[in-house]
């Protein structure tokens, strides 16, 4: 078969064309999540990038930040960037919340969880799901190999991820689950 | 006063016969990850999405009454650890959701008198519920497409049973990938000496 060419664009036989279809229509309708879909790298998921505040910022402005957006989680940088910590409405409720701080005062850096595991967009998302289900965190913070925060994760996301395979059984649902069972009707 | 009629495996122990050799928890936890590890590798297909609530082992679901002040109600989710509480009225039935949520936004840095102020005014009212027949697939519909983190699951008369978290769903999700997820290396570099080298 010496003379085939393997590299040459306009060859392509009949079984490799039927090899495409099936794969463009595996990759299209996953009816089932396997183990590999787990061992995809972060940087596939659509994640957010993160909302940031210095380490240094009052925790005033820090919460007025999350309100103002309605964010959960903010991620605290140093001046160049890089992760120093996560600081959560979590925080806001067990550390601060009925303790009498004067919030113009205290800074970030001393609520937030400093130096939080944190992973790299190579990182498969199996890590990130060990890291919630293992460390108890909603959020993984995402770095560059500078350490500069780049994207965070959150269940949320990992949770719309793997329901992104079940579209026919998740998304087309009746608003009640009576609906799927009209031989039980609810009198009405 | 409310009712919790979910079995889960702390509150409906398996008994033990009296006698009977045993093998002890430990070895028990010891063949299960070897089995694991032996097994060829699970998948998540939709009949998994269609376990009944009942069956995911969701914890006792917090409740305070709507009259119950800011302080007091605080007070009660730093002690236990709760980012949410069901609120409900005289007779156990929901009336609304209190989440670390409703705190950040609603109360965080306003001026309340928090010995006056009751959660009725600040908690989520009529919250999306579930019963106890529904399974995950529609607790799965409302978390993605409400945004909800906590979905709680009541009776007839709509007094709360349970309350499903995303953490509960994530759970159960990566139970089925026990391999994959849970017997990982702390660090991804170990399994990827090529992260390690960029880092």
């Amino acid at each position: 078969m010496a003379d085939k060419q393997p590299h040459d664009v306009d060859y392509l036989p009949a079984e490799l064309a039927e090899e495409e279809k099936i794969m463009a229509e595996r990759a299209a309708k996953p009816k089932l999540l396997g183990a590999d879909s787990l061992r995809v790298p972060l940087k596939v998921l659509p994640l957010p990038k993160p909302v940031t505040v210095k380490a240094s910022d009052s925790i005033e402005d820090a919460v007025a930040k999350m309100q103002a957006g309605h964010f959960g989680c903010v991620l605290a940088v140093h001046a160049d960037g890089k992760l120093a910590g996560i600081f959560t409405e979590r925080d806001v409720l067990f550390k601060l919340a009925l303790k009498g701080k004067d919030w113009k005062k205290e800074t970030v850096a001393s609520f937030m969880t400093a130096n939080p595991e944190s992973l790299p967009f190579d990182a498969s998302l199996a890590f990130a799901l060990n890291m919630m289900t293992e460390g108890g965190y909603r959020h993984v913070p995402i770095v560059d190999k500078n350490g500069v925060a780049v994207a965070i994760c959150s269940m949320k996301d990992v949770v719309r991820y793997i329901t992104g395979f079940f579209e026919k059984e998740v998304k087309n649902l009746p608003p009640r689950p009576g609906l799927l069972h009209p031989e039980k009707p609810d009198g009405g | 006063m409310v009712q919790n009629e979910i079995k889960t495996p702390a509150n409906d122990p398996v008994e033990r016969v009296p006698g009977e050799s045993y093998v002890p928890d430990a070895m028990w936890e010891e063949e299960r990850i070897m089995a694991e590890r032996a097994s060829p590798a699970r998948s998540l297909g939709a009949y998994d999405l269609r376990v009944s609530v009942k069956n995911l082992a969701l914890p006792k679901p917090v409740t305070i009454l709507a009259t119950t002040t800011i302080r007091q109600a605080v007070a009660l989710m730093q002690n236990g650890s709760f980012g949410s509480v069901l609120v409900v009225d005289a007779q156990g039935v929901l009336e609304g959701i209190f989440t670390e949520r409703d705190m950040l936004l609603k109360i965080s840095g306003h001026r309340l008198d928090w010995d006056k102020e009751i959660v009725g005014t600040f908690m989520t009212t009529n919250p999306e519920t579930l019963g106890d027949t529904a399974n995950l697939a529609f607790v799965l519909n409302l978390m993605t497409s409400g945004g909800f983190r906590h979905v709680p699951i009541v009776d007839e008369q709509k007094r709360p049973l349970a309350v499903v978290s995303i953490r509960d769903v994530v759970r159960y999700i990566c139970s089925f990938f026990a391999k994959e997820v849970e017997n990982l290396p702390p660090r991804p570099e170990i399994l990827h000496p090529e992260i390690r080298e960029s880092v």
